[in-house]
């Protein structure tokens, strides 16, 4: 019974590989992309009118590839209209014989200083969609982040529902979930945690990324294996036109950035890489001193033809370091990974399709200066085919994701439940499909269906539903409702207690464990007011079951019990965005709450009683965040303001210093330094506030060096954050107090 | 803006409190060494963080009364930092004495709260050989008196034979046989139990390799707290064994014997040898 929703898969796939249900109608398909660099252009509108006529008869927006399409169409003239902010407006006739597919490559020209005024935004464009908000390279560099580019971490830690916990330790919480339950793709490369120990920033530079998509919840059923959220990062195509390349110092980063065509017009590649340099710096310019380090590289060759782009992408990404310098805990971690993804279009299969290949391995370890003591890898290998097919005028995407995983890793008694430590495979046949049904013209429903086999269990069947309404069949008003049911195989077990460590085993779900699940529910509604203001908000609720927490337990030991509780999960999110070109104004709010609970004595015991529930660490109850960009006479000025209210804590309960009576001497002997918990989580931390501020500019040289210089402040007013209670080393551990830089760049093409 | 990041900053607090509040509780360890003068007792205030700041403080007196004899002693306290902690030990300079219960008294000098305990240290065991000059595989047997396990008390008990140039000693549990009537404790080894304990299965080494005749015995005898005889307070008992203020004073004493072993001695091993 178990394998009953994979079995009703494989007939379905078998229905639509059947020729009988081919279309004969005509279609055109599209690829957009930048004249001068060859870049896909990413969320273009594109209208579509019937000859002359002056309303258009259908409208699409460009993926991440720049591809855009409409079908059913019969034979006949056909005008198309494409509009992105910054490029000229493009215009063209074709003409469509019967079952004929149209396929063409558009270069659009950048159009400096000009705004459209477009008619059409895009459907669930940037706040639009329930729980996804798309992010571009753009929107990045407007978040001051310690170097002249901007980088994705910055970005994301601005977005109401998002928490970190520190600035330190890469770990981003979002709405309630845990950053296990985070699934990361790089070009649908898995990564497990692609974000740097210092939380400035992430594995992915501004100038590395085409956009990104940070759902966080109710995303669709493409994407399989998280409960709680998806960031999916889309790397940029290198330059296919000509040579070009930056390099950057910061006291924090520095960076370099090639890209380069292979074969003109063709095939480019691009390498990024960065190290950091704050243990070389810090101490200086008034800043804490710091032991940690990072570097990332980032590469990626496309080839785009004339019907299909491919990509070869890469990344390594190496932390390691100290989150609390007085306490002799050393983190490390690595991702490493590389895949080949393909998109295109073909006669022969009547639809686009896109074929994924890859790899990717991560280790992460915990020891002291001297030795590694505990340590955890997973290696994934992936075969993905996503495809489409169009059954009675509805166009149904689906897919399949052979998955492998393995593990391996030693917990050194960390967690009782591992004293073996982990050796283990895991292998998944991932099966989706979904489509989009536009009911009126006013209301789009987008169901969906998969499901996750492997060899011990099935997921049964993850149903999912997104539901778009224009009550006034305009685009300035959207309403929109994300629901489903989520479910991952992969665990990973820390001690979130211990705040100073971030090592995490990650292990399969064991044969006789129940699969992590999740329910999703959103509902969102976004609003345009005139040209410059957009307003989203949203009200979400989250369950989680079966999350490996530990056991809490009175004293601070080695040894952590796992078990097994419910995560419920609401809140609300509130974005306003003013945006007349030289002046942005942002302003987000998040409210959440998050509440662990389990039946009997599961979760522990404190005094004779049951512990029930708890807020776990990452419970932010308010969050608001502010940037102000203000763009003037050639500088860029940037301001953001962050304020949380306090996470919870645990307090001590009681310390002691052991002696062995009668044999220690008490003057002779310090004791056995023990402490013992209150019951978990039960105060709060301070609110935390930050301001980061940054003043840019670049000049031009000559015609083909241009200099880039920055002068800012990561939290400004050096207000003294606390970031959690250490209670191995019995201290408060702040964040890092105020971290002023200058940065220069040097870029030439 | 900044006036909203001004008024926020000034108006916030950002200290916290890492351990609870409530009342204070106090560890007290010491070992009341019969044989030895002063005697130090550590008191640990359990509200204390492990930090030189939190540690230094410690606002209670201390006293120490012979409940045989009455008489009482207000002991002082010694500062002694361990790694950046203050610890608290209070010295006992009356002499301890066997068979004498001693009650210790804490007061909270904040409070006034008190709390105390009874000591009761042992009497004097004396060590009798039952039987020696035993071959490798025939028991040895001592026998201790004055030893009331049924009152609380312990006796903690090694051997050692000489291997080369070491002694090596081993703690011994087993083989104990106790008289209640006569409050009388009788242990028995054989030396090649004692060698096989000492060098592990692998390198075991008949008794005739002994580089000695003589095993060494040596015990400890531990007296116990009155009404507490684990030294877990009450309130603490819900930390599953693991008290968060333990109140352990006990006292000792310590003494030896040698015990004469005869490796030669016709029995029925297997092995003939002469000792080396």
């Amino acid at each position: 019974m178990k394998f009953t929703s994979g079995i009703l898969f494989i007939i379905l796939f078998s229905l639509f590989s059947s020729p009988a249900l081919y279309s004969q109608s005509g279609s055109i398909l599209r690829f957009i992309i930048q004249e001068e660099s060859g870049q896909p252009i990413v969320s273009a509108n594109v209208l579509l009118f019937e000859g002359e006529e002056e309303d258009y008869t259908d409208y699409g927006v460009t993926n991440r590839d720049g591809f855009v399409e409409f079908r059913g169409l019969k034979a006949g003239r056909y005008r198309i209209q494409i509009s992105y902010i910054g490029f000229k407006t493009f215009e063209e006739y074709y003409e469509i014989g019967q079952g004929e597919t149209d396929i063409h490559r558009i270069a659009m020209e950048e159009s400096i200083g000009e705004l459209q005024d477009l008619e059409i935004v895009e459907k669930g464009a940037k706040t639009g969609m329930a729980g996804i908000t798309r992010i571009r390279a753009e929107d990045i560099s407007r978040i001051p982040s310690a170097s002249l580019e901007g980088d994705l971490m910055a970005y994301i830690e601005t977005m109401p529902g998002v928490v970190s916990t520190g600035d330190q330790g890469g770990d981003l919480y979002i709405r309630g979930g845990t950053p296990s339950q985070n699934l990361v793709l790089v070009d649908n490369i898995p990564l497990v945690k692609p974000f740097h120990i210092s939380n400035l920033f992430s594995a992915f530079p501004e100038k590395a990324v085409n956009n990104v998509s940070v759902m966080a919840g109710g995303f669709d059923n493409s994407y399989m294996n998280s409960t709680s959220a998806v960031i999916d990062v889309n790397l940029k195509t290198g330059n296919l036109q000509k040579f070009s390349g930056s390099a950057s110092l910061s006291p924090y980063m520095s960076t370099i950035f090639i890209e380069t065509p292979v074969r003109k017009g063709l095939s480019s590649l691009f390498v990024s890489g960065r190290a950091s340099t704050i243990n070389q710096f810090s101490g200086y310019l008034g800043s804490d001193e710091k032991d940690m380090q990072f570097y990332d590289i980032i590469s990626r060759y496309t080839l785009q033809g004339k019907k299909f782009n491919c990509s070869l992408s890469a990344i390594y990404t190496e932390d390691e370091g100290r989150i609390n310098t007085s306490r002799n805990t050393r983190l490390g971690w690595t991702n490493t990974g590389a895949g080949i993804r393909c998109f295109g279009f073909d006669e022969m299969f009547d639809h686009p399709f896109e074929v994924s290949l890859g790899y990717s391995g991560f280790s992460n370890t915990e020891g002291s200066d001297s030795r590694i003591e505990r340590n955890s890898r997973v290696d994934q290998g992936y075969l993905r085919v996503d495809m489409q097919e169009e059954v009675a005028n509805l166009t149904f995407d689906y897919g399949v994701n052979v998955w492998y995983q393995s593990f391996s890793g030693q917990a050194n008694e960390l967690f009782t439940s591992f004293d073996e430590g982990i050796e283990g495979i895991s292998a998944i046949i991932q099966l989706y499909l979904k489509t989009k049904w536009q009911v009126t013209p006013r209301l789009i429903l987008e169901p969906g269906a998969g499901t996750q086999i492997t060899l011990n269990y099935s997921s049964g069947l993850e149903p999912r539903l997104r539901v778009q309404y224009n009550p006034f069949n305009n685009n300035r008003t959207e309403f929109s409702i994300a629901t489903g049911l989520y479910s991952q195989t992969l665990e990973g077990i820390t001690d979130p207690r211990d705040a100073g460590s971030t090592f995490t085993l990650y292990s399969p779900t064991g044969y006789n464990d129940p699969l992590q699940k999740a329910f999703h529910s959103i509902f969102s509604w976004r609003n345009r007011f005139g040209r410059n203001w957009t307003t989203n908000m949203e009200v979400y609720y989250k369950k989680h079951t079966n999350i490996p927490v530990p056991r809490w337990s009175q004293t601070v030991g080695l040894e952590t019990e796992t078990v097994r509780a419910e995560g419920n999960t609401y809140g609300a999110d509130f974005r306003l965005e003013y945006d007349n070109g030289p002046v942005f104004w942002y302003v987000g709010y998040g409210f959440g709450e998050v509440e662990y609970t389990a039946e009997g004595s599961e979760l522990g015991r404190w005094l004779g009683e049951d512990l029930q529930s708890y807020h776990p660490g990452h419970d932010q109850r308010h969050k608001v965040n502010t940037l102000i960009n203000y763009r003037f006479k050639g500088f860029d000025l940037s301001f953001n303001w962050e304020f949380g209210s306090g996470f919870p804590y645990t307090q001590i309960y009681a310390t002691d210093l052991l002696l062995d009576v009668p044999y220690d001497e008490p003057t002779k002997t310090p004791g056995l330094g023990a402490a013992y918990y209150d019951k978990p989580y039960g105060k709060r931390l301070p609110v935390y506030h930050r301001l980061d501020v940054s003043l840019k500019r670049y000049f031009d040289l000559s015609t083909s060096v241009r200099l880039g210089s920055e002068i800012g402040a990561i939290n400004a007013y050096n207000q003294d954050n606390i970031f959690y209670v250490d209670i191995v080393e019995y201290e408060v551990v702040n964040q890092t107090g105020m971290l002023p830089y200058i940065s220069l760049s040097v870029s030439f093409n | 803006m900044l006036i909203l990041v001004a008024a926020i900053s000034l108006s916030c607090d950002t200290s916290i409190v890492p351990i609870t509040g409530g009342d204070q509780q106090y560890s007290i360890y010491g070992p009341l060494n019969i044989a030895e003068s002063p005697n130090y007792l550590r008191v640990h205030n359990s509200k204390a963080v492990l930090n030189a700041e939190s540690t230094l403080p410690l606002n209670v007196s201390m006293e120490v009364t012979n409940l045989n004899s009455g008489l009482t002693e207000v002991l002082d306290d010694r500062l002694v930092q361990f790694r950046g902690i203050y610890t608290h030990n209070f010295r006992i300079d009356m002499p301890i004495e066997f068979d004498t219960r001693y009650r210790v008294d804490l007061e909270d000098l904040e409070t006034g709260v008190t709390s105390s305990l009874v000591s009761v240290t042992t009497k004097q065991s004396e060590i009798t050989i039952l039987e020696d000059s035993v071959g490798c595989n025939t028991a040895f047997r001592i026998q201790l008196s004055n030893i009331d396990l049924e009152a609380g008390e312990r006796l903690d008990t090694e051997v050692a034979v000489k291997i080369g140039d070491d002694w090596r000693w081993t703690p011994r549990s087993v083989n104990r046989v106790y008289d209640e009537a006569a409050k009388t404790l009788t242990l028995s080894w054989t030396p090649n139990e004692i060698s096989s304990y000492v060098m592990g299965p692998l390198d075991f080494l008949e008794c005739c390799e002994f580089t000695s005749k003589k095993i060494q015995f040596r015990f400890t005898h531990i007296g116990y707290v009155e009404g507490n005889e684990e030294g877990v307070l009450p309130d603490s008992s819900e930390f599953n064994g693991s008290s968060a203020n333990k109140q352990i004073v006990l006292s000792k004493y310590s003494d030896e014997a040698e015990i004469q072993i005869n490796p030669c001695r016709n029995e029925s091993s297997p092995v003939a040898c002469s000792f080396k």
